[in-house]
């Protein structure tokens, strides 16, 4: 099975600060992977890292076998990989639609067929209704979902999604798993990083642990439950005890 | 051989005083990420001041220049709040909002100069003013090296006070990290306006030095708001220490131009540089920019 | 997709934009037509029925109108403020200067001239520039602003820190015909190109969210350096119309700081970023300036005027009058109110 993404050795120091070190992982097509570890442990510098934002000072991303490390974020962006940002970063003074909209574009070869295109994701992710309303008077969950929807826009074949789910009450996490459950039935690989494990478990079905930069373990949900590095590290004596 | 020994000198010297206006405006954009479009105009103000002063008061131009530190301090920090307001966050762009503002701000200082003063050329005198400092291998008008010197003294007095002082630290720690700064306690809309503040009153005093150096005249902000710039993208903006090697470079960049090719050529020359700047290292010379 | 210097994107969707508009105008309501016919109409009939005074007046306007609508396209819907515009609009007025004494050149083709050049200096500007945050793009343009006044300034061909003199062509109607036209062209290419196509589109979530934009696949860098060309054009095609209008032009007359401070100012009070605001804030500033101009007579007030006008609006008013008048409205739909707005001035 080929490796839709692949980072090896990527390396980032901000000042004084090794934010990333040395990390080497691998991302099959088709799954849910889930990227945890404690505040600090490189986890949005790794996605700034892949998605084109930050330069790595060492190291090779490679997307479909392509090698895309020092591209600039809105070509990684029309090669596919589409990302969500950990606070939401909607175009506030346009509509639901046009935010949609602006990542159709790179697919689209009129307005009109971004137009539609953008209201086909917000039908699939449940924002339809609100497609005239400005993104600067949205929920945060709402936001949340405009930031996926955005993302979605522009067709990718993998996204990354920083912490979608933290921060909303429960009945809005089941609506987003299961938002994230139909990504991936429509064909999109998916790689979240997140703190909510009662999210990350059921939804995973791989799950990389981050902390000092380094990858410290990856393996299935409930093997890493169990893992007492990842428990030291993260996750803490109370799952040890409920698993 | 000694033309360009003493274009060189020269260079050095008038590089010395652009260093004390460099700093305090890269340490204001570290600080508040604001870019003043205004700071030939408080160059240009702290001259005709002296100009003023020297006219109803006499005495020597020297004189005068702690009164203009102090002068000019107090302005900036009266002025602080309104670019405050201008940039505060409720406002979409708030920092293009605060470039618009200095803009307007120095079309409105530079305007009300040429008002009330109209295009007359003035020049200031000074004890100083045409004597000269032989050094050795050449010749150095004394003014220019007293420009040189006040701009090394003013420059390191205000390097130690940023390193040593209690609110020195807090200004660091602000220019680095705004938010931690604030929730570590730092007053940060204080220290912003105490920056400002500094840098207009050390700008004002420059202009001083400037003033009699060169001419006064109600356009002159033009030539130091480019040479600030000038001086701020070389050495990386925000990078206080890069503006030393930047300010040297400018004066001699000007010095050079002006002696073998001609003084209409130099704003022109010091774009260009500006410009291969910003194409290849965008980040400063030395790669430290924001 | 082309070389973006052409800005092959903008202009295919614009024309795409003018083909349904053609379409759009055959199925209008006659009224709707008939009302724009006729405002056209008075607009060109103009000369017939007022005084040169007023005519003068009116060109003047509709010039700034056009001027200001050119830096709104960089400044206002991008987000990018090109602080030495008027350089665009100096380049323009010295193409036509030189062209037609040097060279001997009939009118018409020197504006075509002062265009590309114009357009080539925007890419030459914004290559490096636009790559780079809006700070660096305002140190940039303002420079280069300055820089190409000092040219002016110190070479022969365009006659030094004296100007030069155009050949006469006093007729006051032809000038007026001619800057209005030029102006509806402007305001028609901000319309097609900028208020309803993807190219507009991408200005404003450049404007709103870079990072977001870019992460949404924009190709921000091209998109803006093709923003800023087109912006330089009308400037230049103004300077050059300017040129031929006065006769006499120097350095400090068509690449003076004023120029781009009266720009910027009179698209902040009228609103940056809407198509209507330049027209709003130039009649509104361009008005009062000529009051002043008459009551005092003094020429450097403008500079203190215009830099007090642009602080206020900082101030109190960022979104300028026409964001005023939207934001009392509690708008889902801007375009009708500003359609609404509208019907009280012209129709």
């Amino acid at each position: 099975m080929t490796m839709l993404l692949e980072v090896e050795n990527l390396t980032k120091s901000f000042g004084g600060v090794q934010a990333v070190d040395g990390l080497t992982l691998a991302i099959q097509e088709g799954s849910i992977t889930g990227l945890i570890g404690p505040n600090g442990s490189g986890k949005t510098t790794c996605f700034n890292l892949i998605s084109g934002q930050i330069r790595p000072d060492t190291g090779v991303v490679r997307f479909a076998g392509r090698e895309i490390t020092h591209m600039r974020p809105s070509r990684i962006a029309r090669l596919g990989i589409g990302r969500t940002f950990q606070i939401p970063t909607p175009f506030t003074r346009m509509t639901v639609l046009e935010n949609v909209m602006i990542g159709a574009f790179s697919r689209s070869r009129t307005l009109g067929e971004a137009s539609r295109l953008a209201l086909e994701v917000l039908e699939f992710t449940g924002l339809k209704d609100k497609q005239d309303e400005l993104a600067a008077n949205l929920t945060t969950a709402d936001r949340k979902r405009l930031e996926v929807a955005r993302a979605l826009a522009t067709g990718p074949r993998l996204l990354l999604l920083d912490e979608v789910i933290a921060g909303l009450n429960p009945t809005e996490v089941q609506g987003a798993m299961e938002l994230i459950r139909a990504i991936r039935a429509r064909g999109v690989t998916v790689l979240m990083v997140e703190h909510v494990m009662e999210a990350v478990l059921p939804l995973c079905d791989w799950v990389i642990v981050l902390n000092f930069g380094r990858k410290i373990a990856e393996d299935t949900p409930d093997r890493i439950v169990r893992n007492p590095t990842v428990i030291d590290a993260y996750l803490g004596e109370r799952f040890r005890a409920r698993t | 051989m000694g033309l360009f020994l003493q274009t060189l000198i020269d260079g050095l010297l008038i590089g010395g005083l652009i260093i004390v206006i460099g700093v305090g405006f890269s340490l204001c954009f570290g600080v508040m990420h604001i870019i003043d479009f205004a700071v030939g105009e408080w160059v240009m103000l702290g001259a005709y001041t002296a100009f003023w002063m020297v006219r109803y008061f006499g005495r020597d131009p020297f004189v005068y220049l702690p009164v203009i530190f102090f002068l000019y301090m107090a302005i900036g920090y009266l002025i602080y709040p309104l670019i405050h307001r201008a940039v505060s966050g409720r406002r979409h762009n708030p920092a293009l909002m605060g470039l618009v503002f200095t803009f307007g701000l120095a079309s409105l200082i530079k305007g009300g100069a040429l008002t009330a003063w109209g295009f007359h050329v003035r020049s200031v005198t000074t004890w100083l003013s045409g004597e000269s400092l032989p050094l050795g291998f050449a010749v150095v008008p004394a003014l220019r090296f007293a420009g040189f010197a006040f701009g090394v003294l003013a420059t390191v007095a205000f390097m130690l006070f940023l390193k040593w002082s209690k609110i020195g630290v807090a200004i660091r720690a602000v220019a680095q990290d705004r938010i931690m700064a604030e929730l570590l306690g730092v007053d940060t809309n204080r220290v912003s306006a105490l920056v400002y503040a500094m840098y207009t009153g050390l700008t004002g005093m420059a202009g001083v030095l400037i003033g009699a150096l060169f001419s006064i005249h109600a356009g002159m902000g033009l030539r130091y708001t480019t040479f600030a710039f000038f001086v701020v993208v070389l050495a990386g903006m925000g990078y206080v220490p890069g503006v030393i090697p930047a300010g040297f470079l400018l004066g001699l960049l000007q010095s050079l131009v002006t002696v073998y090719v001609s003084g209409r050529y130099t704003l022109l020359a010091v774009f260009l540089v500006l410009y291969g700047t910003l194409l290849a290292r965008p980040r400063g010379l030395l790669g430290r920019g924001w | 997709m082309g070389p973006f210097w052409l800005a092959p994107e903008a202009f295919s969707e614009g024309v795409g934009n003018l083909l349904v508009g053609v379409k759009r105008i055959s199925q209008a309501r006659t009224s709707q037509i008939l009302g724009w016919a006729m405002g056209m109409g008075l607009l060109l009939a103009f000369p017939l029925f007022v005084s040169s005074f007023w005519l003068r007046i009116a060109t003047e306007v509709l010039m700034w109108a056009g001027l200001a609508q050119s830096w709104n396209i960089i400044g206002g819907y991008t987000g990018y403020l090109s602080f030495g515009h008027g350089a665009f609009f100096g380049i323009g007025a010295y193409a036509t200067a030189i062209l037609m004494v040097h060279a001997g050149w009939p009118f018409w083709p020197t504006l075509l001239v002062g265009a590309i050049l114009s357009a080539l200096c925007a890419a030459a500007v914004g290559f490096p520039t636009l790559r780079l945050r809006g700070a660096y793009f305002a140190i940039a343009t303002w420079a280069f602003g300055e820089a190409i006044r000092q040219v002016a300034t110190v070479l022969e061909v365009t006659g030094g820190a004296f100007g030069m003199q155009l050949p006469p062509f006093l007729n006051l109607p032809f000038f007026y015909e001619a800057m209005l036209i030029a102006t509806v062209l402007t305001y028609l290419l901000a319309f097609l190109l900028l208020e309803r196509s993807m190219f507009g589109y991408k200005l404003r979530a450049i404007r709103e969210n870079e990072v977001a934009a870019e992460a949404a696949g924009v190709d921000t860098v091209a998109t803006k350096i093709e923003a800023f060309i087109l912006s330089a054009i009308p400037a230049a095609v103004f300077g050059g119309l300017y040129a031929y209008l006065i006769t006499y032009i120097h350095p400090d007359s068509v690449l003076g700081p004023a120029i781009t401070d009266l720009m910027v100012v009179m698209v902040l009070f009228g609103g940056v970023g809407t198509l209507w605001g330049p027209l709003v804030g130039a009649t509104a500033i361009q008005l009062v300036n000529r009051l002043l101009w008459f009551l005092r007579g003094e020429s450097t007030l403008y500079l203190v005027y215009a830099g007090v006008a642009i602080c206020l609006v900082v101030l109190f008013m960022p979104d300028g009058l026409l964001g005023l008048v939207e934001r009392r409205q509690l708008v889902l739909r801007p375009k009708e109110n500003l359609r609404a707005l509208l019907r009280q001035f012209k129709l």
